[in-house]
């Protein structure tokens, strides 16, 4: 069958070609971080070692499939850093700026590559340049390329002849007292030069420091790579199609496991019941750990970002310091991709328009230098991600009147602190007195809103005017299955997703006052609007006397839902309603109910949004 | 297979014929995946009219939609000849609900005439051409357009 099927028809020679563009955006990320972090930390050896084999892989598996710009380009880099291991370069900002730019250089000849368009090679060319320019003009130190092209220095430990001491103590020529005592009154071999006088003491402690330092790198190298042994045996690559399908798969499952349960419940034949119950756990069990299989941790994405803070503080004159937790929150392999531009969009309001400039924050008693938190934690079964700054935070004033003059809201509305904070995320607003080259156009924070809600999460902001902004993403762990709320309307089945149900209270008919059009009720002393969604749905027949009041909670606002019964939880796996049903207002798909009928999952937000509009 | 066996099918076109109402059509066989007896359909609200609603089909999210409704025609009630056909249009499984399915048909291309410009009451952008029996006439049904077409219209009126 067509759709169960995998691509194959890749040859193998184009398959081995993708897999190298895989390694290679893998190396690349490595590339990026180890030289962000030798930023920080100049002298550690093992960082300039990883960047080093980094070029180098990149190379000898560039040449291996057929990438021959590249392998050449990152001959030149490689070489410059075997430099630097050798301590004839030292690590410098100038050097780090043109590996990190050699980087985005490898990248673009790799893109070039994968859609056959011509590389600019000037760019190249000029990184180069930059990159002899610092490099000492002297013939680079023992020259490897004859043997491995430039392989990185693996000093050989070769089967040693024993020493003669050795040799006379198996003899039994000499007692090992004798032979310690014989040894400790010998010189170093430094020592006897010094006293020579053939090399100054200096030059015999440096050449003794660069030992230690070889031997040093010799070591970490050889525990790296015991440790990217294990790695290597501990996984594999598997494409993201096959898990889809895999999780596919499972999610039907539970649904005939389902289906099997209520048939067997009713059966009253204990071993048919008992059974069930097994497939039952089975099935639960199956479902948690594939789930689990698409689970990413974020830090990936987060390490992406080091630069981009860097780059962007450096090209508006701004000291920022990015401080990120919470690297190993593990999302959905979805949500984790399609969470990096509403971020980026984040990070660039923080460093843009949060952040002041060292001048203006020391003005202000603040430390010159701004922070960016970016964290993700596990709260419930949601994952938040919060973008905070200690820049010059969000004033609510400002951000009204500048609603005003949009005709975003009247001039007398009364709203709320937090309500005014969210009208940040309205269409077509800016607070920015200026347009910059990075932000201020007045599209950003409403299509964050819009990713984020598409992935099914929230997004809230707080902000003190002074003292910096937090914007908290709130997602659900996966996309694939939600806990819902199942209830019934007329006769067809409805799910809410149960995270955003606050509560559930009966509502007697008289209770309402439907002739007066006002759908309010008077909750323990606060009052909540409500809405049938009989009426949203419309839906026929008469509802029956007493019906449910579902509190949900959906922006930062309280609202009922009214229906005909609740039915209970429901473990749900989330179908899409395919292309003819899409953007449908106010549902997010279907899934199919323990005895084979379907069940349609409301989207709140999107449902209150469609009642709001005509009614306003 | 040899030579000329590959050329009789090609000239052959293997359909699956259908009635609404009086009227016979015909699928090409491939685009069908599987026909089913009528199924309980969830409807969905706000859907465009067009759109019966949905089907579970062992664990598939399915959309339906009522070719009778579609050519408005007057709906009438399912019964036990009642049938839904599968089909593949645009890398999307979509149900067509019809009176009865009748069976396949081969008949050679050569019979096929290119649709007249009016045909009675229903846009003859949807048929392909109109097969000649020895004793009727065939409607040869292009579903690709009739659902892009929809598919346009929805969107267009949601703009």
């Amino acid at each position: 069958m067509g759709e169960g099927g995998l691509n194959v028809a890749m040859s193998h020679d184009e398959m081995h070609r993708a897999a190298f563009l895989e390694e290679a955006a893998e190396l690349l990320g490595e590339l990026e971080e180890a030289l962000l972090e030798l930023e920080s930390r100049p002298q550690d050896a093992d960082l300039v070692n990883r960047v080093f084999r980094a070029m180098h892989t990149l190379k000898g598996s560039g040449a291996m499939f057929g990438f021959e710009d590249v392998a050449a380009f990152a001959h030149e880099v490689e070489t410059v850093f075997d430099k630097v291991r050798c301590g004839l370069i030292t690590v410098g900002k100038e050097l780090l700026d043109l590996n990190l730019a050699a980087r985005d250089h490898v990248k673009h000849l790799l893109e070039c590559a994968r859609q056959g368009t011509p590389p600019d090679t000037d760019k190249g060319d000029a990184i180069l340049a930059g990159l002899a320019r610092i490099s000492p003009p002297k013939a680079p130190p023992p020259e490897r390329e004859g043997a491995g092209a430039g392989l990185p220095e693996i000093p050989a430990i070769p089967e040693e002849p024993k020493k003669l001491g050795e040799i006379l103590l198996e003899k039994g020529d000499l007692d090992p007292q004798a032979l310690s005592a014989a040894l400790a009154g010998q010189k170093r071999l430094g020592q006897v030069l010094v006293e020579a006088g053939l090399v100054a003491s200096e030059k015999v402690e440096a050449a003794l420091a660069e030992q230690t330092l070889a031997r040093e790198l010799r070591d970490a190298r050889e525990q790296k790579d015991k440790g990217e042994q294990k790695q290597g045996e501990a996984s594999i690559r598997v494409a993201a199609e096959k898990l889809d399908w895999l999780v596919n798969l499972v999610g039907e499952l539970v649904i005939v496991q389902s289906q099997i349960s209520q048939i067997g419940a009713g059966s009253g034949n204990a071993a048919f019941v008992s059974l069930a119950e097994q497939l039952e756990r089975l099935s639960g069990e199956l479902r948690d750990s594939t789930l689990g299989i698409r689970m990413l941790p974020i830090g990936a994405t987060f390490n992406k970002f080091r630069r981009l803070v860097r780059d962007l503080s450096a090209e508006l004159g701004k000291e920022i310091e990015l401080v990120t937790r919470g690297e190993e929150t593990e999302l959905d392999k979805t949500v984790i991709e399609r969470i990096s531009d509403p971020l980026v969009h984040l990070l660039r309001n923080a460093i843009d328009h949060g952040v002041e400039t060292p001048a203006e924050r020391l003005a202000l008693g603040k430390d010159a230098k701004g922070t960016i938190e970016l964290t993700a934690e596990h709260e419930g079964s949601e994952v938040v991600i919060r973008v905070k700054d200690d820049g010059a935070g969000i004033d609510p004033a400002k951000v009204r009147a500048k609603a005003v003059e949009r005709g975003l809201i009247a001039q007398h509305d009364g709203l709320s602190r937090n309500e005014i904070l969210g009208l940040i995320f309205a269409p077509g607003f800016s607070t920015a007195d200026k347009v910059s080259s990075v932000s201020g156009r007045g599209v950003g924070m409403d299509v964050v809103k819009r990713a984020i809600e598409a992935l099914r999460g929230q997004v809230e902001i707080d902000s003190a005017p002074g003292q910096g902004s937090v914007v908290a993403i709130r997602l659900p762990l996966t996309l694939a299955i939600i806990d819902g709320l199942q209830v019934l309307a007329g006769d067809e089945y409805y799910v809410l997703p149960l995270s955003l149900v606050e509560e559930c209270v009966e509502l007697a008919r008289d209770a309402g006052d439907a002739e007066s059009g006002k759908q309010i009720v008077n909750l323990r002393g606060k009052i909540v609007s409500y809405v049938r969604l009989r009426d949203c749905f419309a839906i026929p027949g008469e509802p029956p006397a007493i019906e449910q009041l579902i509190v949900v909670s959906s922006e930062g606002r309280r609202v009922g839902l009214v229906v005909d019964h609740v039915i209970g939880e429901h473990q749900t796996v989330i179908k899409s309603l395919g292309p003819l049903y899409r953007d449908l207002p106010g549902l997010a798909g279907a899934t199919v109910r323990g005895d084979g009928r379907m069940a349609l999952i409301v989207d709140i937000s999107g449902l209150l949004k469609s009642v709001d509009r005509p009614g306003s | 297979m040899d030579e000329t066996q590959k050329k009789q099918d090609a000239e052959l076109m293997q359909l699956v014929t259908f009635s609404i109402g009086d009227e016979e059509f015909g699928v090409d066989i491939l685009k069908v995946q599987e026909i089913i007896r009528m199924m309980e359909i969830t409807r969905v609200p706000r859907a465009p009219d067009f759109v019966e609603g949905v089907i579970n089909l062992r664990g598939k999210v399915i959309p339906i939609i009522d070719l009778r409704k579609r050519f408005g025609l007057v709906s009438r009630g399912h019964d036990k000849h009642t049938r839904i056909i599968v089909i593949e249009i645009n890398a999307m499984i979509v149900g067509f609900v019809v009176d009865s399915v009748s069976e396949v048909l081969r008949i050679p291309s050569s019979t096929v005439e290119p649709p007249p410009p009016v045909v009675s009451g229903m846009e003859s952008e949807y048929i392909s051409g109109v097969g000649k029996l020895e004793d009727r006439l065939l409607i040869l049904l292009d579903l690709d357009r009739l659902l892009s077409h929809e598919e346009r219209e929805t969107l267009l009126s949601q703009l």
